[in-house]
């Protein structure tokens, strides 16, 4: 139990290296925000596992499972603000409009 | 509706007992306290849909999140192969899904699982499309299939059509 655990946490680990690499390499903000999702999904999901596999105590699973759980629903809900703001500002910018007033569609 | 709040709240107390561990009755009569509290603010916010089966939403999760998960795990791998190749092979480009026979939660879903799978992720939700931003124009091509979205039909049942 404890080597999955350490080959959950250290391959968790090189996917949020990954991802930190494709924020450097990748050339425009969109495409960056592929790169911050591997990230929130894989690098968190397999860090979390790693510390579940580690844990003896059940309900310290329960909220770890839990954190897994709510980061599943903030994650994509953070990248779409984030994404959708751009999008908006960018129609602005393009529309040449007040900032302060963005158009819903 | 007063009994769908009073089921809610004692979830939410059930978690908070599971969250705290303590059986003690300050931290009791707090949780219970603030479950009802979240309870009515849900109900002011109108969360609960009539429309929508919760139930049935539930019973169909496990047919679909490994086949999720599997597809979660496949697009990582795929985008950091793409991250760590000396060309970098990307195509980034924008393109819509439609999320027509979707109700408003499996579209919330459908939009949420989008962006969960890294290479694509959704820039705006109209009331018949999804913006979605992709990568490469495989990943869009794939998404365009549609195998996704039917899946995410079959969880929202063929009942509540809207």
């Amino acid at each position: 139990m404890f080597v999955v655990s350490w080959i959950l946490l250290v391959l968790g680990s090189v996917f949020c290296l990954i991802g930190t690499l494709g924020l450097m390499r990748l050339p425009d903000f969109y495409s960056r925000v592929h790169a911050a999702s591997i990230i929130d999904s894989l690098g968190a999901i397999l860090i979390l596992l790693g510390l579940i596999t580690q844990s003896q105590d059940p309900l310290v699973i329960i909220k770890l499972i839990l954190i897994l759980l709510f980061m599943m629903l903030t994650g994509p809900t953070a990248v779409h603000a984030l994404a959708h703001t751009a999008v908006l500002r960018e129609k602005n910018r393009a529309s040449d409009q007040d900032p302060e007033q963005p158009h819903e569609p | 509706m007063l009994i769908r709040t009073l089921i809610a709240a004692s979830l939410l107390l059930l978690l908070w007992i599971l969250l705290s561990g303590h059986l003690g009755i300050l931290l009791l009569s707090l949780g219970i306290a603030s479950g009802l509290l979240v309870a009515w603010l849900i109900h002011r916010l109108a969360l609960q849909n009539p429309d929508f089966s919760t139930l049935y939403f539930s019973l169909n999760l496990p047919r679909f999140l490994p086949w999720f998960f599997l597809e979660v795990v496949r697009s990582n791998l795929d985008v950091s192969w793409r991250i760590l190749h000396p060309k970098l092979p990307i195509s980034p480009n924008t393109s819509t899904v439609s999320t027509s026979k979707l109700n408003n939660v499996a579209t919330t879903a459908y939009a949420n699982c989008i962006t969960l799978t890294p290479g694509t992720y959704t820039l705006n939700v109209d009331d018949q499309t999804i913006e979605v931003h992709s990568l490469t124009q495989e990943t869009a091509e794939k998404l365009q299939q549609g195998k996704m979205k039917e899946r995410i039909s079959v969880l929202q049942g063929r009942l509540n059509t809207s």
